[in-house]
């Protein structure tokens, strides 16, 4: 078993991650929100809050300023939490991400919700299932809330500065013409928002192995951590901070797709498929053209390092722990993994070897003769050396 | 306190004998000299902007705002790094093949049965066994091990190397064998100089206390005597041989000077 | 002798130099041999930190959550979801942030007051009449006693304790659960039986009051506060004497009033 994680950065990613959720950015700061319902008349004590049945530390303060900055700023309290009539609240429901929420989306004019993306999302190799394809321990995949936070608008940087003062040139030419400024704040934060990506890569990387690198999770659906991803130079950008450094996202949802829509290899849609990896790869018509003359040969290469899988298939003897049933991975190491796979692994393990064996040899003889020569030299020149 | 005090390696060289009438042995020109040079700053560069991949995360954040920067300049200083080495090893396959001194340095530098010899020799002197080290000639098994092994390696990471810069091209097996023999080579090598080569110049109980050869080109008689003493027999020998490593007797060179004289103005002039 | 002296000052710079190259190639050294040998060395300690124990129990899951903020929150929140307390707040040690957590329809108002007044304002009721007692702001950082506070609705620099008043009007805090003990008693726990610990709980928790001051106690004129001269301003005081709030405890009190503490059990009066 291979102990490989990404996990060392956490801590600082998770720093980081507080410190927007604390900080955040207030751009453009809207007032705020007119609290028609009044539920800040309890919700604005950040001390409030309990732990529900599960254990789970519910926290139900809201900044209402960061509220009102948030990509949710102009909807209600009431808009996502349907029916809380009772004082107390003895009737909360959780919140369906596809209630329509009485904003009209403004392409169709029909009342919008996120179900276009939840219905892609159920479609992808996260999708919980349903009763015609029922997933096993649907609880270990991931709901919206488990990547999404209410975030906030950010101002618009790049090319011409990394201030406000971009966001704010644009809209003074903006309120020319649209006089409710809330409004025209509104939609200029809205399209500058998707302007950029809302993570950076360390970011999108801690994402996603919160579950992808928990091996017990991942042995139950047949899978590996994604821990080899770190002998790849690929990390090694990420761990720099280098902008657009191909993170999880660059690959399994390159231009064109969108993250909701991951889907697995065997796919025939999947960006990683063998049939769809050159253009995944060339990344052509993104912002970084990654490996833009990429052959067939170059993409039809497994990316991540090889794993735990490959180590199953080249014969190398897997065991079962106290927690972690790998009865599953082995076999869909089977038919992940081919036997040209399999032998690929098996020469870089020798090479592997074959280094180990002459580094220590060469080394180990090295400094047992500079050791000699050393006490030979000391004996003839004394110890002024 | 004297004026010897001052400098521990003057009065070294003081106490071997009188400097002037004292004779120095070339061991490297100064084109030899200047490869070293160029090999060596391109070795530090590549070793430290190479590794820098591996760093831990942590110190790769430690960089902070300033760590993108800081990897895009190591992308581009390694690879001007290694197209200098490349560039420098083949300079000196040309310079092996077509000048005199370097078809010398070629003839000196093959390995011969004598090296097992004298390895074993020198081994039974390091555990006592002999009286006396072998007499090695110009080049010792030592330095010939180490020839050996810079050429091979500097092969190898050479070709690994192109091989990843020009990645898209190759299949991605032939890349994670390029990627796996880049980084053990790599680790093999600075094992190798620094517990090989840099113990050998810079730590080994000698004379001076850092050999200035890389710098100067020259070694002392006494050292000459003690280190090479087959080649300083050869040379005693043969008035042909005197000529060419015996400093100043080459008639361009009248003045004979002690290497710490040797400023950087007389760099320039070959040996 | 003194060319002697004189001779190892003039090499000491030479050997300190040598020495630390020395050093450092050593550690470079060993760090190549780690990355051939033992790549795996450094993700182990991380590993063990955040990935569940080889023997994973109900705790591993636990032991793995940090922070204040879960990880699946969703509305943004600020640095006052976790302010520091004053003083060791050995009351939190055991009972946590959110304290409160029996009744279920008031446990969530009631632990938004954590935030602005200590445990003993609740939790030690006061004779009205005691001349000795009051109530004074503690500032967050300090632990002193203060009455300069910042912020509002929760978010105040300070926060409220009883306290006792000596002569001379000076002022201490009062503690009904003493903080060395507490903490004693946290630290010998293990070697407690049951027996003693039930014996050691009630003992420290002597002062704490069976019935603890609620809502409308304080919630209205003349209450168990003297919010103006705690230095509320008066329009404050207006609101927290509203029949917005006080109309809201109405409701509450309909359905839920505080048991006495009594190990476990609220009485729903309904």
């Amino acid at each position: 078993m291979r102990f490989k994680s990404l996990m060392l950065i956490k801590p600082y990613c998770l720093a980081a991650i507080l410190v927007i959720l604390y900080v955040g950015n207030a751009f453009s700061q809207s007032d705020a929100i007119p609290d028609t319902e009044n539920c800040l008349l309890c919700h604005r004590y950040p001390s409030m809050g309990r732990f529900d049945k599960k254990g789970i530390k519910r926290i139900f303060y809201i900044n209402d300023k960061k509220f009102a900055n948030s990509v949710h700023g102009n909807l209600r309290c009431k808009s996502c939490h349907v029916g809380l009539d009772e004082i107390p609240h003895t009737d909360i429901k959780k919140v369906d991400c596809s209630t329509k929420c009485h904003v009209k989306e403004p392409s169709t004019n029909k009342e919008f919700s996120h179900i276009n993306m939840i219905e892609k999302y159920q479609a992808s190799v996260h999708g919980k299932g349903n009763k015609a394809k029922p997933i096993s321990f649907p609880e270990d995949l991931p709901t919206c809330k488990d990547c999404h936070n209410n975030s906030m608008y950010i101002p618009f940087s790049g090319m011409w500065g990394k201030s406000e003062a971009l966001s704010n040139e644009t809209l003074g030419r903006c309120f020319g013409c649209h006089p409710e400024k809330q409004w025209a704040k509104k939609f200029y934060s809205h399209f500058t928002q998707r302007m950029r990506r809302r993570r950076s890569p360390v970011e999108i990387i801690v994402l996603c192995t919160r579950c992808h690198e928990d091996s017990e999770k991942m042995a139950r659906h047949g899978l590996e951590t994604v821990d080899t991803y770190k002998d790849t130079f690929h990390w090694a950008q990420v761990k720099f901070g280098v902008e657009n450094a191909p993170d999880c996202i660059s690959c399994h949802a390159p231009v064109g797709y969108t993250t909701h829509d991951i889907r697995p290899r065997t796919d025939a849609i999947s960006p990683i498929n063998p049939a769809n990896r050159v253009k995944t790869c060339s990344n052509q018509g993104g912002l970084q053209t990654c490996h833009p003359g990429a052959t067939a040969g170059f993409a039809g290469g497994r990316v991540h390092a090889y794993g735990v899988k490959a180590q199953m298939v080249a014969g190398k003897e897997i065991a079962d722990t106290e927690n972690l049933d790998m009865s599953l991975v082995r076999k869909r190491a089977e038919s992940d993994i081919s036997a040209q796979e399999a032998f690929y692994y098996t020469i870089l393990e020798y090479i592997r070897l074959f280094y180990k064996v002459l580094i220590g040899g060469t080394i180990g003889f090295m400094c047992l003769h500079q050791f000699l020569a050393y006490r030979s030299g000391r004996r003839k020149h004394g110890k002024t050396g | 306190m004297s004026n010897k005090d001052l400098n521990p390696e003057v009065s070294a060289h003081n106490s071997a004998g009188p400097e002037t009438g004292k004779r120095y042995f070339i061991r490297l020109n100064l084109s030899e000299r200047l490869q070293h040079f160029i090999l060596f700053a391109c070795f530090i560069v590549l070793a430290v902007t190479g590794f820098m991949v591996m760093l831990p995360e942590v110190v790769a954040q430690a960089f902070g705002g300033a760590s993108e920067t800081v990897f895009f300049y190591r992308g581009i200083l390694h690879r001007i790094a290694g197209i200098i080495l490349i560039s420098v090893g083949m300079y000196h396959f040309l310079y092996l093949l077509f000048t005199r001194a370097g078809r010398r340095w070629l003839i000196d530098m093959l390995p011969r049965p004598r090296d097992l010899k004298d390895m074993i020799f020198n081994m039974f002197y390091y555990l006592g066994f002999k009286k006396e080290p072998p007499e090695f000639d110009r080049f010792s098994y030592k330095q010939k091990f180490e020839y050996v092994a810079l050429i091979a390696g500097s092969i190898i990471m050479s070709a690994t190397g192109l091989l990843l810069w020009t990645e898209y091209k190759w299949s991605k097996f032939i890349l994670d064998i390029a990627t796996l023999v880049h980084g053990m080579e790599a680790i093999l090598a600075c094992l190798a100089i620094m517990i090989w080569h840099l113990f050998e110049v810079y730590l080994l109980p000698r004379k001076s206390s850092i050999s200035k050869t890389w710098i100067t080109g020259l070694i002392d008689e006494d050292e000459m005597k003690d280190e090479f003493a087959a080649q300083y027999k050869k040379i005693m020998d043969d008035p042909a041989l005197q000529k060419i490593y015996i400093h100043g007797e080459d008639p361009a060179d009248q003045k004979a000077k002690t290497p710490l004289e040797v400023k950087i103005t007389d760099l320039a002039r070959i040996h | 002798m003194m060319s002697k002296v004189g001779k190892a000052m003039k090499k000491f710079p030479a050997f300190l130099f040598k020495f630390v190259t020395i050093v450092l190639f050593c550690i470079f050294g060993l760090w190549l041999l780690k990355l051939v040998y033992f790549p795996e060395l450094e993700l182990k300690k991380s590993v063990a930190a955040v990935q569940p124990s080889e023997k994973e129990d109900l705790f591993g899951h636990i032991l793995k959550r940090k922070g204040p903020v879960p990880q699946s929150h969703f509305h943004l929140v600020d640095e006052y979801v976790a302010q520091p307390e004053p003083y060791p707040p050995v009351c939190m040690t055991c009972h946590g942030t959110y304290p409160h957590s029996k009744g279920e329809k008031v446990r969530s108002l009631l632990n938004a007051h954590t935030g602005f007044v200590a445990c003993s304002v609740c939790h030690t009721r006061m004779d009205p009449g005691d001349e000795g007692m009051d109530f004074a702001w503690v500032d967050r950082k300090s632990g002193m006693i203060t009455t300069q506070f910042q912020g509002g609705y929760g978010k105040y620099s300070a926060k409220i304790y009883p306290v006792t008043l000596g002569a001379g009007g000076s002022k201490e805090i009062f503690r009904p659960v003493d903080e060395k003990d507490a903490q004693k008693f946290i630290d010998l726990k293990a070697k407690f039986t049951p027996d003693q610990i039930a014996e050691a709980k009630i003992k420290l928790h002597s002062h704490i009051t069976e019935k603890p001051v609620f809502c409308n106690d304080c919630h209205k004129k003349e209450g168990y506060f003297d919010f103006a001269k705690l230095g509320f301003p008066l329009q404050r005081i207006d609101h927290l004497n509203s029949t917005e709030v006080v109309g809201l405890i109405a409701k509450y009190e309909k359905f839920y009033f505080p048991s006495a503490i009594d190990f476990g059990l609220e009485k729903p009066l309904e």
